[in-house]
């Protein structure tokens, strides 16, 4: 029992972190000078799948993470039970 | 000329006033001559924290509408020579506090004064703007808590996009301080670590104030915390300030501190055999 609360709050500073990576990398995007490319890209990916596939438009996730030097786009796409078989 | 600073961190009671205060002093018992000054307008606490609340006559609002000259409205510190303060108002419309009327003030602290140190309130409204607006340098308090890291980092951008120095496209040195840090708390995982938050923030660190009680005991007395020896958190004021005059950072101090730890474990371990 110990044991398993001891892991649990091992996480929840490690949790905190992970959002705030995110939520600060956001933060810096917006405020950036530079025009937010991020909302056509979405859309420019999202028309380029939906042109071969029937997606769900919302399943579909597209999240850039800034770390350091390193930007990460994080591409989610839930293809249809038909084509993925 | 006087170098500006501002205490800021947006979010709210996270220590800004605590710092504010124990910084102001700390230069000031440096034998730097030191203003502070009280941006937090309609809500003021400095004038408590400091212990001077009984002595307010006029306050920065008077200043800026010509009501008193800035000499009337410096209140000198009752344990300090080289420490006035600047109380805010009690009135209601922040409207006050104007650029050209914030920026006389600091013209003419500059010309007797070696630092002028600004205590922002919480929030990005007018007072906040105000406070960092003429900032060579800024202290970012954050404590290690999601809102308050967030609010920091929104703070930064400010400092570099809505600051005179950033308009002339001149940096404002940035400094972070951690308050309210319990090293058991980070251990056992609860808390974000001294390092996390320097990863997500990407300031340097000059200070880790820890969490403690003698905080409340000095802001009861109406005493800056670093006045009192004792206290861990006075004595990391205290390091802040001497990390600042001399440029330096927490890491830099705290890996002295570990060679001086391992020299010594190091000699024992030598001296063991022998």
């Amino acid at each position: 029992m110990s044991l398993i609360s001891y892991f649990k709050r091992k996480k929840s500073a490690g949790v905190a972190k992970d959002r705030l990576q995110i939520i600060i990398a956001q933060q810096r995007t917006e405020t950036n000078d530079t025009p937010d490319f991020l909302p056509m890209l979405r859309q420019d990916i999202i028309n380029a799948i939906a042109k071969y596939t029937k997606i769900d438009v919302d399943a579909l996730q597209v999240d850039l993470q800034c770390k350091d030097n390193n930007s990460i786009l994080e591409l989610n796409v839930v293809l249809p039970d038909k084509i993925a078989s | 000329m006087a170098k500006v600073i501002v205490v800021t961190s947006g979010k709210g009671g996270v220590g800004k006033t605590t710092t504010s205060a124990s910084i102001a002093m700390g230069l000031a018992m440096q034998h730097k001559k030191t203003a502070v000054i009280d941006f937090d307008i309609g809500l003021r606490n400095l004038d408590l924290i400091m212990g001077c609340e009984r002595r307010v006559v006029y306050d920065i609002a008077n200043v800026i509408r010509g009501e008193a000259n800035l000499k009337q409205d410096l209140i000198r510190d009752k344990n300090n020579v080289n420490l006035y303060i600047l109380a805010a108002s009690q009135t209601r419309d922040k409207e006050v506090l104007t650029q050209e009327g914030v920026g006389k003030i600091i013209e003419e602290l500059s010309e007797t004064f070696d630092y002028i140190v600004c205590d922002s309130p919480a929030g990005i409204e007018k007072g906040a703007m105000m406070a960092m607006y003429y900032a060579d340098a800024a202290f970012v308090v954050t404590n290690p808590e999601v809102s308050s890291v967030r609010d920091s980092d929104r703070i930064l951008g400010m400092l570099s996009s809505k600051t005179k120095r950033a308009e002339a496209g001149e940096e404002i040195d940035e400094y972070l301080i951690i308050t309210r840090y319990s090293d058991k708390r980070v251990s056992s995982g609860e808390m974000l670590s001294i390092e996390d938050i320097k990863e997500l923030l990407g300031i340097p660190l000059i200070g880790v104030v820890p969490e403690s009680t003698t905080v409340l005991n000095a802001s009861n007395a109406g005493l800056p915390v670093i006045t009192d020896p004792k206290s861990a958190a006075g004595q990391e004021y205290q390091n802040i300030i001497k990390r600042f005059i001399s440029r330096s950072t927490y890491e830099a101090s705290s890996k002295k501190k570990k060679g001086i730890f391992k020299r010594i474990f190091k000699k024992e371990k030598e001296g063991a055999p022998a």
